[in-house]
């Protein structure tokens, strides 16, 4: 029984791991969900792994090994238009991460608990981007500019990405606010703490690691946004997913599959790295 | 003591600049692009003529021949049609996989449980442009999976649908395994002690508690996959027109943003639906059961 009691403790979860006899049954019982939950993995990753080692392929045929090489990878890094686009991905996505990690942070701060009933509908717009197809916000939001006279421009693509990573921003920010003890924040006004001060040294450096989450989160969306951006692209405005569309219309490529290489492995090794800060911070 | 003031982490007004954002950039464009979907289309390029008209809407259902009959208008009704069949085959894929791998991953030690959630969130993160492109090095003529004897997919509804599966599995794995892994195993283990047999244990208990997780599944993985743009344009055919497609033509070649803006409606109205038909569940059931959900949807 104590054995059991500390077994509990540790997986933190109670009821789920103390009973291995049902877990055991179940799969005994159901084989099939073993099989499936495997399948679905090899489904999931399958595609990923063939992408990553034909990026190595030396062929000029995108789908035909001829061994091993690095060549394209050369090939890729002198594209200048590659590289343009990917400069002007990244010159959006910067101020967009933090824009829209500022605004997720105050809607989570000043919603409080229960949220404000009275704010509900600008709330569920807030929200809207999260759930709608992202085709409707992206032609609301350019027609909308089309009938206010606001030119498709950096600013105007900048203002689109904000309004879809918000909420986006705001789900680890929250999640993370439900999970403080309410009592500190209530000490620190017992203590004579205005809701300025408050939030400054109290809410914010307890959501910061919340808050970097919502950043990356931001980031990535925005780096990979493809619709928005297609359609409120203006004259100067082709960002990477945009280009990379282009080629991809033409078909496989060499050049195509190490761009798809590169970007399956570059946030895949940033969202390592940043679980791995947080496992470190934790501890 | 409860605090009295509206927010205990800080100054109320902070809601203020998020707000005003979701009113002037989701709300206003969604009452613009409903109000051009009912004006005259413009004459010049692109653009509306301030005009109140509902052609939009009547030639998503009706065509008029050179004679002047009348007819229903296949061709539109025919890529509504397919892109609403496409999407819930999508869901049904998705529910047959993503289902049984969610209950798996909950029947894992936790530290296990957490590498497999990880694996089953990095596709999510890699751009939707590369992972499609993944699918058409292996399902093109020629393509790996042709080397093993499958039949060439790519430019077909099946390659939209093995791709958009492909794309929205996570989005049903996870809710599903968030309720999963909060079920308590020895209920399960209740039914088998009393004699329940394994698919008896599977669908009077398990998939009943996993009511919520299923449901929000569904929501996220239909939705999107009625609006999707990327997959179908470039893994179906051009004979396999999609809501996504069709929209983007409007804006785009055929420069008819009234009909453009009317079919982004229907897509709203389409989500709004599904929405309510499971908020309603909510509020006819009573509280807030799955903790998954909320977030997700708004």
């Amino acid at each position: 029984m104590a054995r059991m009691d500390t077994r509990e403790a540790k997986c933190g979860i109670r009821g789920w791991n103390s009973s291995m006899k049902g877990t055991l049954e179940i799969r005994r019982q159901i084989p099939t969900v073993g099989a499936l939950g495997i399948g679905s993995l090899g489904f999931l990753y399958l595609p990923l792994i063939t992408v990553l080692v034909f990026s190595f392929n030396k062929s000029e045929d995108a789908t035909v090994w001829g061994g091993f090489s690095t060549h394209w990878y050369s090939t890729v890094v002198h594209n200048s238009d590659l590289l343009r686009a990917a400069k002007f991905s990244l010159s959006l996505a910067l101020p967009t991460s933090l824009l829209a990690a500022t605004l997720a942070t105050g809607l989570a701060i000043g919603l409080g608990i229960g949220g404000n009933r009275r704010m509900a509908i600008l709330q569920v717009l807030v929200n809207a981007p999260l759930i709608l197809p992202e085709i409707v916000t992206a032609v609301g939001t350019l027609t909308f500019f089309s009938a206010v006279k606001i030119p498709l421009n950096f600013t105007s693509l900048l203002a689109a990405h904000v309004v879809l990573c918000v909420p986006f921003a705001f789900l680890p920010i929250r999640s993370r606010l439900r999970d403080i003890d309410l009592s500190i924040f209530e000490a620190a006004q017992d203590l004579g703490a205005d809701s300025w001060r408050v939030l400054r040294k109290v809410t914010v450096p307890l959501l910061l690691p919340a808050i970097l989450a919502a950043t990356l989160l931001s980031f990535i969306i925005s780096m990979d946004d493809f619709l928005t951006s297609m359609f409120l692209s203006g004259p100067n405005t082709t960002t990477l997913p945009l280009y990379i569309f282009g080629l991809l219309k033409l078909g496989a490529s060499p050049e195509v599959n190490v761009i798809s290489a590169l970007l399956l492995v570059i946030p895949t090794f940033g969202l390592i790295l940043s679980l791995m800060w947080r496992k470190k911070r934790g501890k | 003591m409860r605090v009295k003031r509206s927010s205990p982490y800080g100054p109320a007004r902070a809601v203020y600049p998020a707000l005003t954002l979701g009113a002037v950039l989701v709300g206003a464009p969604l009452l613009v692009v409903t109000l051009y979907s009912f004006l005259k289309r413009g004459s010049f390029g692109s653009g509306v003529v301030y005009k109140f008209t509902s052609d939009a809407y009547s030639s998503i259902l009706i065509q008029t021949n050179l004679l002047g009959e009348h007819s229903l208008n296949s061709a539109y009704l025919g890529i509504i049609w397919r892109s609403i069949i496409l999407a819930s085959a999508v869901t049904i894929f998705c529910l047959l996989i993503g289902v049984p791998t969610a209950i798996w991953i909950a029947l894992q030690t936790p530290s296990r449980q957490r590498i497999l959630v990880l694996l089953v969130t990095i596709p999510f993160w890699v751009n939707v442009l590369a992972r499609t492109y993944a699918w058409m090095l292996l399902l093109a003529d020629k393509g790996l999976l042709s080397k093993i004897g499958a039949p060439t997919l790519l430019y077909t509804n099946w390659a939209t649908l093995i791709g958009l599966s492909y794309a929205f599995l996570p989005f049903m794995i996870l809710p599903v395994y968030s309720v999963a892994e909060k079920l308590d195993i020895r209920i399960l283990e209740a039914g088998f002690d009393l004699g329940a047999s394994g698919w008896r244990v599977l669908t009077k208990i398990l998939l009943p508690s996993l009511k919520f997780g299923i449901l929000s599944g569904v929501a996220v993985v239909f939705i999107p996959a009625l609006g999707a743009y990327v997959q179908p344009s470039l893994l179906g055919g051009n004979k396999s027109m999609l809501i996504g497609s069709l929209i983007n033509d409007q804006f785009g070649e055929s420069r008819n943003w009234p009909l453009g803006s009317a079919l982004a409606v229907l897509l709203l109205a389409m989500t709004v639906g599904v929405l309510s038909a499971y908020k309603w569940r909510e509020w006819t059931r009573g509280k807030r059961n799955a903790e998954s959900v909320d977030g997700i949807l708004p």
